[in-house]
């Protein structure tokens, strides 16, 4: 049983450099949503909280008909505010750490699992991986390559930020930044691989297409 | 920091729909539930489907709908521990008629906000009183410092206009969509209800 028994999934925003009339959540790849890759992955969590904006109605319904136990979290505001304001409607009612997670994201489970893993020997962890994106935050690593220094949109770095960490939940403020922004003043903060990223564009979920059908075997594409 | 937690009752704290069930005892089921229906689907006004839902039951005997729900309501465990850990915490606050419910209200042990009836020689003649479930929340304002409200249905609307958070529970049927519009949070399973309300 993982130590970890909260897990929130920030589905709110509205995605629009894809362009796709619906929430990045319920986008599919290989044939079914992010939603599903996540809920599936996610089947350990004793307490699962999503939290809802952009076409709200379409994310529950879909979500619940998934997993009935799910915590839906609104946040109505979701136009305005970024996605640390969605993970504060969740923080403010934690008293432990929990995992984070961006709905649009695309994760390779073995990875995914062994993040997890590491979260017995780390409180806390911030997810990198070595799959970039055009417009995604780069980080830095110390000289081990164990522990995140700083966070950087100089692209020539080789590690980027996956939006996945595992968190205590002082370090969230309800502020309009980005979290890595939040996660900043609590430098350095071990580092654990995973293959992951997020799609923002069309160019990111056609590359999530290939890296899903090939089995994230993709190395040279993104090296 | 006291904290109360306003609970409705038919299809929140209970599993099925009580006016069905309270209909069935005199073979009235399809007409109540057209009219039960048209509320949840916020067709018709709860007072006014309320008072033509009472008219229609006037002559079934209060022993029979007792009887009925004693036999047929079933509640959620979590749900029943969480109030029996809480009794003087927790609320029922329900449109329905007293008269009716109270073998319901007595099974859960806790205080109460019903509508009324107006009784003539042991039979429901009308209704005294019409619950407005803002009202009972604002009541509970001098006893405590943050109320938080549970429903399901389109006359929940005023409770969760009143309360500090507000969760539509879908433990029978999706909630009103505008309830859950007014929500900050959506449950369909009484288990994860509970664990919530305990982090509240």
């Amino acid at each position: 049983m993982s130590p970890i028994k909260h897990a929130v999934i920030c589905a709110a925003g509205i995605g629009s450099r894809l362009g796709l009339n619906k929430p990045k959540c319920l986008v599919e790849v290989n044939g079914r949503t992010l939603l599903d890759y996540h809920l599936e992955r996610l089947a350990w969590a004793q307490t699962l909280w999503l939290v809802v904006g952009f076409e709200e109605e379409d994310v529950i319904a879909h979500a619940m008909s998934l997993r009935n136990d799910i915590i839906v979290v609104r946040n109505p505001d979701y136009a305005r505010t970024n996605t640390l304001q969605s993970l504060y409607l969740v923080s403010r009612h934690l008293d432990e750490r929990f995992l984070m997670i961006d709905a649009d994201t695309v994760v390779e489970t073995e990875s995914f699992n062994d993040f997890m893993a590491a979260s017995n020997e780390h409180r806390q962890l911030i997810g990198v991986s070595r799959y970039t994106t055009s417009d995604g935050v780069r980080v830095l690593l110390d000289a081990n390559a164990e522990s995140v220094v700083g966070f950087t949109r100089e692209p020539h770095h080789s590690r980027e930020w996956t939006g996945i960490a595992i968190i205590e939940p002082a370090l969230v403020v309800d502020k309009p930044i980005y979290v890595y922004q939040a996660l900043e003043p609590f430098l350095p903060m071990r580092a654990a691989e995973l293959k992951a990223f997020d799609i923002d564009t069309t160019a990111d979920l056609d590359m999530a297409g290939r890296v899903l059908a090939s089995g994230w075997n993709l190395e040279a594409e993104h090296a | 920091m006291t904290t109360a937690y306003c609970f409705d009752l038919d299809g929140t704290l209970t599993r099925q729909e009580l006016l069905p069930l309270i209909a069935s005892s005199v073979g009235l089921e399809d007409e109540i539930s057209v009219l039960t229906q048209a509320t949840i689907n916020g067709v018709l006004p709860f007072d006014k489907s309320f008072k033509l839902r009472v008219r229609l039951l006037r002559d079934a005997r209060l022993d029979w709908i007792h009887q009925a729900l004693i036999d047929q309501v079933e509640f959620d465990r979590h749900m029943l521990d969480f109030i029996a850990s809480r009794p003087d915490q927790c609320f029922v606050v329900t449109g329905n008629l007293d008269v009716w419910v109270r073998p319901i209200l007595d099974r859960l042990g806790i205080q109460s906000f019903t509508s009324t009836a107006c009784m003539e020689e042991g039979r429901v003649e009308g209704i005294r009183h019409v619950l407005h479930k803002g009202d009972a929340v604002d009541s509970l304002r001098d006893r405590f410092d943050r109320i938080i409200a549970v429903g399901d249905g389109m006359n929940d609307v005023p409770m969760f206009e009143a309360a500090n958070w507000r969760i539509a529970f879908g433990g029978t049927h999706a909630p009103n969509p505008l309830l859950v519009k007014l929500s900050d949070f959506v449950i369909n399973d009484g288990k994860t209800l509970c664990r919530l309300l305990s982090m509240l």
